[in-house]
């Protein structure tokens, strides 16, 4: 049986209008589970109910066995990593990761080495003395995640613990954070909106979308097969087109010929990285598209390109196409192609990589 | 089951006692009374003045205030703090104090005449002021003026200042950008602090008794009069009715342009200050003379006090008149010594504030646990006793009290009450302040609610627990009007010591006024400033 059990969660903060409806998801001992989704969808009130800072409206939390929905939240033995610390600034560093140890009667000295050991883990030694607005963002948060850890928690919620980090000290973070985690076989929820960061903490990613996970499975699988449009978009995988019938509906025939298709209802999904520099590889199919240029950003590894692509069967239609040529494809050759832009430039072609074209029924 | 003690306290000895004016007021041969004949030239008479005087002080407080809350948005950093907490010394002066300090400054004896009097060698004081229309309005002014400033000035701070930039890059100067953007912006505040400056000359009982003298007569004097001196208890009730309405109907109006003028949006995101670079250097300089000199001015009849208590009866310095105090002869027009009144103001004083600070966590407990409606509705119910008049209140403990009148408990009681408003006013916006995240990390980290109000929430309070304190203990220090009524002969106040040797012939009482307003003065302006620059405490007032 897993360590953590949630079934049907449901929770509403107006009626009608439910936050989480049938929430289902199981954690295993050790685990680290990212709760990815938009703003809104639910995954901070999930963590609140955890920790028992709200109360649940229906189904059913188990935690190692015991139904938990009852329990207050200081008897819970959860820990929590708000976005912004929530240092008590009353409290310097060391006292604030000393609370939770007070809290469960530990002795002095014991808690003296403790928290020593914490700080120590969290790459901050010597700091116990210093007071809370001395701390940088990043230091800031590390004292809260030591915090959170320091009295053992059953369980560990993190709840977009670094969001409000800059991007770089944010990549370094994460990857501490995990294997603090890791090395102290923490079982932990994790909550994101940011993809990227989904991908390096989790063990494993809960998809979440109105109220409910849509998804689950670890990172690798998930960005090999998103399984929905909607995903596909939440991760910025690419260019999505609507296909509807057995006919596909509008699509260019160029994308037809390549697809297989007995549904009814799908989205075809061309990932922005399906361009191909040099074509023609033994073994391998690419797809011609004639194409006009409508801009290209330097974005440093990677060139975006704005692109109308057109079918010759059907003259008067074009679908726009976002596709990203990595620097290092980036020949001047192939640059000086597609210099010319605009409504009056020759139609160029180029070669997409059939194996990145997928089809996402519903 | 925060709400117990002070729902008890505001019943027994809030709305009992003004319960209890209605009721007389009503009694049979009163002016609810059908058979009742109202003098109406009599009432017409004193409203008018009392609008008349309130009307005239408000705007010269106005015309005053406005050009140095100019000055105070337009300049930064220490001079800025400094001069703001100087402009305030005078607003925490209890009534008598500045009724004494106008004193030493216009009076027969002040400093003014005294100069006039030694460099033109006259034998009578060329002046009299005291007793003159224009002398009330310059000590209301005098009052008030640093409410018009903190108000209005911090409203221009945080008022949006891109939207000045926006005006400047559309064409407009600092006349127009002034005019056409600034003033409409500024204007709830600027209304918000009039009417306050409105309802505390409108109320303001101690300096009119001590400068109006016989001649001016407002709603509060005359309250006290008719109660006091020919025990006409019929009259004083109705008066009191007629102060409760129109203070209430101020507050009214203030409370409700106090949530108008807070709607997002009249409110910068970042608000920040416009600097005085663009200025030309030596106006700047000239302009920051000037607004110094200002408010040397404005402090001199503290400034006054202060030196003719030291130098009243002597030419040059003696701390005579201090010495005096302690030497703790009863002075038979007083039944009392001033030693024995220093003593009476800090026990009482210790106790209002003891009092006021339990009932006042109470309070804001109640209201920051209550749900947010109930929450709305006890906020402004809690605050009624700062528009309560002190003289009504005193003539309604006079009315209700019974038995307990003649006690010695009823002063620090009703200084309690009246140090309630403020108290709240200070832990409430503290409290509120306080991220609702930190009793959940609390919490989630095993501490019960009892251990997080222990460890969490009652330590992060502790500034502004001693701030309320000290403020308590100020406003029990000060308190004129309801101490007057309650007060008995035998166990007087500071102020009501002042207040009776201010009242009587002779150079020896006048200096015992001084010395004894001079205690208060430097007590009242120290703590004042030592609170200002405490750090981590915001006032809402």
């Amino acid at each position: 049986m897993s360590f953590l059990i949630l079934r049907d969660i449901e929770k509403k903060y107006v009626v009608d209008k439910p936050v989480l409806r049938g929430f289902n998801l199981n954690v295993a001992a050790g685990e680290i589970v990212c709760l990815l989704g938009s703003s809104g969808c639910g995954k901070t009130t999930l963590l609140r109910l955890l920790a028992g800072l709200e109360v649940v409206d229906g189904g059913e939390l188990r935690l190692d066995g015991t139904d938990i929905r009852k329990q207050a939240p200081h008897r819970r033995r959860i820990g929590f990593m708000f976005q912004d610390h929530v240092l008590f600034p009353h409290m310097n560093v060391g006292t604030n990761i000393a609370y939770g140890l007070h809290m469960q009667g530990w002795s002095r000295d014991v808690i003296s080495t403790r928290v020593e050991e914490l700080l120590k883990m969290v790459r901050l030694p010597g700091f116990a003395k210093r007071g809370i607005h001395e701390l940088s963002g990043g230091e800031g948060q590390r004292v809260a995640l030591a915090r959170g850890l320091a009295p053992n928690p059953r369980l560990m919620l993190l709840d977009e613990p670094l969001a409000s980090l800059d991007r770089k000290l944010r990549e370094e973070l994460v990857q501490e954070v995990k294997e603090l985690l890791q090395e102290m076989s923490m079982t932990a929820l994790y909550v994101t909106h940011d993809h990227e960061e989904a991908y390096a903490i989790a063990d494993r990613i809960a998809l979440m979308h109105g109220g409910k996970v849509i998804r689950e499975d670890t990172p690798q699988e998930l960005y090999r097969d998103p399984g929905s449009a909607y995903a596909a978009r939440f991760l910025r995988m690419g260019n999505l087109f609507p296909c509807l019938g057995s006919d596909f509906g509008l699509l260019p025939s160029w994308l037809k010929q390549n697809l297989d298709f007995k549904g009814t209802e799908a989205h075809v999904l061309i990932r922005s990285d399906s361009l191909l520099a040099s074509p023609l590889q033994e073994n391998q199919r690419e797809i011609e598209v004639p194409i006009r240029v409508r801009s290209t950003t330097f974005r440093g590894r990677y060139y975006e390109m704005q692109l109308d692509a057109f079918d010759f069967y059907t003259p008067n239609r074009s679908w726009p196409l976002t596709l990203d040529l990595a620097a290092t494809d980036a020949s001047p050759l192939f640059l000086a192609k597609l210099e010319a832009k605009g409504p009056e430039a020759e139609i160029l072609t180029i070669y997409l990589d059939v194996s990145r074209i997928q089809l996402l029924e519903k | 089951m925060w709400a117990a003690a002070p729902a008890v306290f505001l019943a027994v000895f809030y709305f009992f006692p003004l319960a209890r004016i209605f009721w007389v007021s009503f009694e049979p041969g009163g002016v609810g009374d059908t058979g009742y004949a109202p003098d109406f030239s009599y009432w017409g008479r004193i409203l008018e003045f009392t609008i008349r005087q309130s009307v005239v002080s408000t705007m010269a407080t106005l015309a005053t205030g406005l050009p140095i809350a100019w000055w105070i948005h337009h300049s930064s950093g220490s001079s800025k703090k400094w001069m703001l907490s100087l402009l305030t010394v005078p607003f925490v002066m209890p009534a008598v104090v500045v009724g004494a300090a106008f004193t030493a400054l216009v009076g027969p004896n002040g400093l003014f005449n005294q100069f006039l009097m030694s460099l033109l060698s006259l034998e009578h004081p060329p002046l009299n002021l005291l007793h003159s229309f224009t002398l009330v309005v310059i000590a209301h002014l005098f009052y008030n003026v640093s409410v018009v400033v903190r108000i209005v000035s911090n409203f221009w701070d945080q008022l949006d200042s891109r939207q000045v930039a926006a005006a400047s890059t559309l064409g407009a100067g600092t006349w127009s950008r002034l005019w056409s953007i600034e003033f409409p912006l500024l204007l709830p505040g600027l209304l918000s602090a009039a009417l306050l400056v409105f309802l505390f000359c409108f109320s303001s009982f101690g300096l009119v008794l001590i400068l109006g003298g016989l001649e001016f007569t407002t709603l509060e004097v005359e309250i006290y009069r008719q109660a006091v001196s020919f025990f006409n208890l019929r009259v004083a009730t109705a008066l009191s009715l007629l102060q409760l309405a129109v203070t209430f109907l101020v507050m009214n109006l203030h409370t409700r342009l106090q949530s108008e003028s807070s709607r997002p949006g009249v409110l910068a995101m970042e608000p920040e200050s416009e600097r005085l670079t663009q200025m030309p250097r030596p106006l700047v300089r000239f302009l920051s003379i000037f607004m110094w000199l200002a408010i040397l001015i404005l402090l001199s009849p503290l400034i006054a006090l202060l030196l003719r208590s030291v130098t009243l009866g002597h030419s040059l310095f003696s701390l005579q008149h201090f010495v005096g105090l302690f030497r703790n002869s009863v002075n038979n027009a007083f039944l009392a010594s001033p030693a024995t009144a220093i003593g009476n103001s800090l026990k009482y004083g210790l106790a209002a504030a003891a009092s006021s600070l339990v009932l006042g966590l109470c309070m804001t407990f109640t209201v920051h646990c209550a749900p947010k409606r109930l929450g709305h509705l006890l906020d402004p119910l809690f605050l009624l006793p700062l528009g309560t008049s002190t003289v009504t209140l005193g003539l309604g403990y006079i009315l209700a009290m019974g038995q307990m009148r003649t006690s010695a408990w009823l002063v620090p009681i009703a200084h309690s009450l009246i140090a309630l408003p403020f108290v709240l006013r200070i832990l409430l916006p503290t409290i509120r302040g306080l991220s609702p995240a930190l009793k959940e990390a609390s919490a989630v980290l095993g501490a019960s609610p009892l251990l997080t109000w222990w460890r969490v929430e009652l330590p992060l309070l502790v500034p502004a627990l001693v701030v309320a304190l000290v403020f308590a203990f100020l406003a029990s220090l000060g308190e004129f009007g309801a101490t007057l009524l309650v007060a008995r002969p035998q166990h007087p106040t500071i102020p009501l010591m002042i207040f009776r040797a201010l009242g009587r012939p002779g150079l020896a009482n006048l200096g015992q006024a001084l010395a004894l307003s001079t205690i208060l003065m430097v007590l009242s302006a120290s703590s004042m400033l030592l609170l200002d620059h405490l750090p981590g405490v915001s006032r809402e007032f």
